[in-house]
């Protein structure tokens, strides 16, 4: 690949995990996060509209989202593999997490900030499910 | 920051128009002195915005502008705080020039200004709305013996020291000294743009005194005997320390008064949601209210020390801004850490052994009601967007198309002679002739060149109808017009510019007719004197002083050149015909002849040109209108060649060329073979449209008859037109545009039944094991969702069948069999291979739907993957979520499946989890792999590896990381938004991020977890700059 510079970063499952506590889950999943039940089937996630701004340095907002799918069996559609939870983004209004849930689950959206007050905009999430 | 001025208005005060600028009228000041400056206008305004129908608490609103727009900045805050709860909007008042840098930098989302925008500060995407409208008084001191009128050229006079004695304005002798305002004044900002001031400096002469403060108490206290000044009107008409000067006749209560100062709100082209909001309340009626209450409390000297004192907050003293990304919140002393609980619980893990956790994973959706709710809500952002958008276009265009010719080549007009006042090129003599025959086929081509020109209000179609006659049509609101009556238009007229090889705003044209034209009649007949050239139809008012008050203008349409034939004296008539006038050209150097139309015999008129043509024009936002007038013989012909189902098409054409790639959507109505016209709703404006008609062939071949000049159709509000979405069509034809016979063919009439093409497959017919499938699910009264599942054999098959262009087909098939009769109509988008669902409008609720995924062929044949069932599109939004399929009637659709759409809103505060600035700070120094990426493009992707939470319940591992790049400024080509900060993940070997780095950033690389001890594997992230 002539011109271009491959960089190759390896991240471990342990040493590059950042820890949540038990607290803290405990909090996005039933306090600061949206949730919505996943039903077995395929269900399609994509941001409909809206943006989330962190108001610096006068950037615009991205339509971009958190998501965290946990107590079910899931296959995400871009892994193709079963899991019991898993991280996701959406990342612009293309973008579309397709799972297929194989037992009930539960998505979590939301958003990672140092200092709330001077965020802006939201996003319309949709699950379709089919 | 509190306001850095205080100002007291202690007059009660007209009530001013709350009002935008109108390109009629800002044509009417020009016609005295048109340089091609943008004027204001006194017309009130069409512009009005819906009310949101909610905010979301925690919503702040920043805005920065004049001290003029205080009182109505507090008024609107006050309301709009209390309209919507939880918000907040922050005030500040730093005069207009440093709110529009804030805009511009983001740190504010809306400047309150005074005056107009500049040309160059719209250049730099700033927008005004304007939210009132001041008219701008002239003021002498009451003993002042001065009573006279003036005009606004001898007022710019006296600002520039031309006229210094009161003498030179038929008062007694005594010199003359102007009272400025200071040069930041918007109100003497709003003076300098109007034509009087343009084409010199704006500044006075010797004789002038600048009072240094925007006051209008400093500028009446400096009157004196001698003094003149300018004041906004309601800040002085009541007072008895001032004498207002007459303009024009006028007062400044006076609707044609001439001077005025908008006020109002300017942001940038992609508006916030804040500015939205709020944009969306000030337009509303509370919020309007409002502004009438702030503008009464300005007239009634509303004493603004409290207002003063109000939490009014400059952006540089709000708090931190910066975000997670920012250095500046790492640093941020005030982002304490929390105590953080380190001790690890595994049963609260939320990786694998969540599921042994039902007190954490076993979540009730705490927003189960709120997603119910939030349904039952239109999302309030989009519910603004398009009415803000229509104001922001209707703003942006309000000016195009109205700088008319020069004032010095078309003298203001009061009879049908008009003579230019300069010399202008000689129009050939023509002799007229009336062809004995048909035009020929160059001046058919020619003639269908009909278009339309439009303007938010008031549009005017001209068409040529065969060498010697055009016909031109206009709709005009009443409402516009009895604006323009008011702003002292006294005339409708319709002008004739023979604009052949030049432009029109540039330079003179050719010759000029005018003809009269009533309110009642919305068309004309117009004779054409010279053919084979360029025309444009411009319609407006003249008023008793000869200005021109334009309403709308055409763009150009040819003529077609007539035949050459002997030449039948008789129909040579060298008077005007009734309704019209006559064209002098050159000074008298060039006469161009006259037809009487009228008088012919109805067998003796040229015959009417045939040609095949279609013209669309845009309605509103969301619907256009397409007429067409198609040749007989042209149609013969197509069906000679195999055509069969009489179409109409739409194309959105945004950017591309329809002769060379496909449109990105099309819709397609059946039509009578009578029709010449029909109303076409608009699936997504702000983007191009054709409109072709033409035969659809057994075999799916598209015989085009007539393609329409692209449109724009523009974002704008809809708004009640004067005549109901049918009668266009009906006053055209009683206009005589329509042969006998058009009709508007009603949805769902399309005689011609159309059987399936016999290259068409089902499931039945591919070879799959795994069937192809798509769904059609109901999103709303106005939206539904296609998903579908197409294998690649499947695909593969059609693929080797010819078909190119994977397809999305919505057909709309109320009360019909889709397999033995054409759709009332289809929508047709072109999707990418690797798409599998797509939201598409819905134009017409309360009807059946139907799903068709399949490819197009190069030879336009459609080779089906999937027909999705039936499905009824809900009139009321209630009726659309959960909605159960209905049972499959295909082979090919989802038997007994129910859809679902739930819709959810996450929002920026409520919805966003508080990592303290340590936490971070670690996240990044010790926990992620970190990359710096330099400016330049980037792709990420995970090229081996996986992530995997622990083996005891015996999943494998994913491959999934997420990232936080942070520290720069970026562009992930997926939001396509410059950022300093943002968040992904990569799931999967095939997903990747592209990055555009504009300044250098930090990649953070890591995963989350509760529980590390499990944890295995690794992935292996690539990482190349392009």
């Amino acid at each position: 690949m002539e011109g271009c510079v491959v960089t190759d970063l390896k991240v471990h499952s342990r040493n590059n995990c950042y820890l949540f506590t038990p607290e803290q889950m405990q909090r996005i999943q039933n306090e600061v996060a949206v949730s919505i039940a996943l039903e077995p089937g395929i269900n399609i996630v994509k941001i409909r509209e809206g943006a989330f701004s962190y108001y610096s340095g006068g950037f615009k907002g991205e339509p971009l989202v958190i998501l965290w799918i946990y107590g079910g069996k899931v296959i995400n559609r871009k892994t193709e593999v079963e899991v019991g939870a898993t991280w996701s983004t959406l990342n612009g209004y293309d973008d579309t997490l397709t799972l297929d849930v194989k037992e009930k689950a539960t998505l979590c959206a939301f958003f990672l900030d140092t200092y709330l007050d001077d965020n802006d905009g939201e996003v319309d999430l949709s699950v379709v499910r089919i | 920051m509190l306001y850095s001025k205080k100002v007291l208005l202690n007059v009660s005060g007209m009530l001013l128009a709350l009002a935008a600028t109108s390109d009629a009228l800002a044509t009417s000041l020009l016609n005295e002195r048109l340089n091609g400056a943008t004027l204001l206008a006194q017309s009130p305004s069409p512009t009005s915005f819906p009310l949101p129908s909610a905010v979301p608490s925690g919503t702040t609103v920043r805005l920065d502008g004049s001290s003029s727009m205080i009182i109505i900045n507090e008024r609107l805050k006050k309301r709009f705080e209390e309209e919507f709860a939880g918000t907040t909007v922050n005030l500040a008042a730093n005069g207009t020039d440093d709110a529009l840098d804030a805009v511009l930098k983001g740190d504010v989302d809306l400047a309150a200004v005074g005056r107009p925008l500049t040309d160059e500060e719209k250049a730099r995407g700033l927008v005004e709305v304007l939210i009132s409208r001041e008219k701008i008084a002239i003021i002498v001191g009451p003993d002042n013996s001065f009573n006279g009128d003036i005009t606004y050229e001898q007022f710019a006079q006296i600002f520039r020291g031309e006229i210094t004695d009161w003498s030179e304005l038929g008062g007694a002798p005594g010199a003359i000294r102007v009272v400025d305002r200071p040069e930041s004044s918007d109100t003497r900002l709003s003076i300098s743009r109007y034509s009087a001031f343009q084409g010199t400096e704006f500044k006075t002469d010797s004789n002038s005194t600048q009072v240094s403060e925007d006051d209008t108490d400093a500028v009446v206290s400096e009157l004196g005997n001698d003094g003149i000044g300018y004041a906004i009107a309601s800040q002085v008409i009541d007072r008895n320390d001032v004498k207002i000067v007459r303009m024009h006749q006028v007062l400044p209560d006076d609707a044609r008064y001439p001077y005025s100062q908008p006020r109002g709100y300017v942001y940038t082209g992609d508006p916030t949601p804040a500015a939205l909001a709020f944009l969306g309340f000030a337009t509303s009626p509370q919020g309007q209210a409002a502004v009438q209450e702030a503008i009464q409390a300005e007239a009634s000297g509303v004493d603004l020390e409290a207002v003063a004192a109000s939490p009014v907050t400059s952006p540089d003293t709000q708090a931190d801004p910066s975000p997670v990304a920012s250095p500046d919140a790492q640093a941020d002393p005030s982002l304490v850490a929390s105590p953080d609980a380190q001790a690890i619980d595994p049963s609260l893990a939320v990786s694998p052994d969540a599921e042994s956790s039902p007190d954490v994973a076993l979540v009730p959706a705490p927003s189960a009601d709120a997603a119910a709710l939030d349904r039952s809500l239109p999302w309030w952002l989009w519910w603004l967007s398009i009415p803000i958008l229509g104001g922001l276009l209707w703003w942006l265009l309000k000016d195009r198309g109205s700088q008319a010719i020069p004032v010095d080549s078309v003298a203001p007009v009061r009879t049908a002679i008009v003579p230019p006042a300069e010399p202008v090129p000689a129009v050939k003599p023509t002799a007229t002739v009336i062809p004995a025959a048909g035009v020929a086929a160059a001046g058919v081509a020619a003639a269908g060149a009909a278009l339309i020109a439009r303007s938010p209000e008031s549009h005017i179609i001209l068409v040529p109808r065969n060498c010697r006659e055009a016909y031109a049509y206009w709709e005009v609101p009443p409402d516009r017009n009895a604006d323009l009556r008011e702003q002292g238009g006294r005339k409708l007229m319709l002008r004739l510019y023979d604009v052949t090889d030049i432009d029109l705003d540039q330079q003179m044209p050719h010759s000029v007719k005018q003809f009269d034209c009533t309110e009642s009649d919305p068309d004309l007949h117009l004779p054409i004197a010279a053919d084979d050239r360029d025309y444009v139809a411009e319609l407006g008012y003249v008023t008793e002083d000869g200005r021109w008050l334009k309403v709308a203008r055409s763009p150009h349409v040819r003529i077609p050149a007539c035949p050459s034939a002997p030449v039948d004296p008789v129909k040579l008539t060298p008077t005007a015909i009734a309704a019209g006038g006559t064209a002098l050209v050159a000074g008298a150097t060039a006469l161009v002849a006259q037809t009487t139309i009228p008088s012919e015999p109805e067998s003796d008129r040229p015959p009417v040109i045939e040609p095949s043509r279609i013209v669309l024009t845009p309605r509103s936002s969301k619907d256009a209108y397409a007429y067409w007038e198609a040749a007989e013989s042209g149609k013969a012909t197509l069906k000679e060649q195999g055509g069969r189902h009489y179409q109409l098409r739409i194309y959105d054409v945004t950017n591309i060329n329809l002769d060379q790639q496909p449109a990105h959507s099309t819709q397609i109505y059946g039509c009578d073979e009578l029709a010449q016209d029909r109303h076409v709703p608009i699936p997504v404006s702000n983007r191009d449209y054709i409109a072709e008609i033409g035969y659809l062939t057994e075999d799916d071949r598209w015989l085009k008859l007539a393609r329409s000049a692209p449109i724009r159709v523009p974002t704008d509000r809809v708004e009640p037109t004067p005549n109901s979405p049918g009668d266009l069509g009906d006053l055209a034809k009683t206009a005589g545009v329509v042969a006998a016979g058009g009709t508007v063919l009603a949805a769902g009439v399309a005689a011609i039944p159309r059987p399936i093409p016999p290259t068409e497959l089902t499931l039945d017919r591919t070879p799959s094991a795994e069937p192809s499938r798509i769904v059609l699910t109901p999103n709303s009264p106005t939206e539904a969702y296609a998903y579908w599942e197409a294998p690649e054999p499947n695909k593969a098959v059609l693929k080797e069948q010819g078909g190119r262009t994977l397809q999305l087909r919505i057909y709309d098939a109320t009360d019909i069999d889709l397999n033995q009769q054409p759709a009332h109509s289809t929508q047709m988008y072109d999707c990418g291979e690797e798409a599998r669902d797509r939201h598409v409008p819905i134009f017409v609720s309360d009807r059946d739907y139907i799903a068709e995924i399949g490819y197009l062929t190069e030879d336009d044949r459609w080779l089906k993957l999937a027909r999705s069932a039936p499905v009824r599109i809900p009139a009321t939004p209630t009726d659309v979520t959960d909605t159960p399929a209905i049972p499959a009637t295909q082979a090919t659709s989802i038997p007994t499946e129910r859809c679902a759409i739930t819709t959810v809103k996450v929002h920026s505060k409520a919805n966003c989890f508080l990592l303290d600035a340590e936490q971070m700070q670690r996240l990044q120094q010790d926990i992620a792999v970190t990359q710096t990426l330099e400016p330049g493009k980037y792709l990420i992707r995970i090229k081996s590896g996986a992530f995997n939470y622990g083996s005891a319940s015996g999943r494998v591992a994913e491959p999934l990381v997420l990232l936080w790049i942070y520290d720069g400024k970026i562009i992930n080509q997926k939001t396509n938004v410059p950022v300093g900060a943002t968040w992904s993940s990569l799931n999967g070997y095939n997903e990747t991020l592209n990055l555009d780095v504009l300044e250098t950033a930090t990649l953070c690389t890591f995963f989350f977890d509760t529980y590390l001890e499990d944890n295995q594997d690794e992935v292996t992230v690539s990482v190349v700059r392009m």
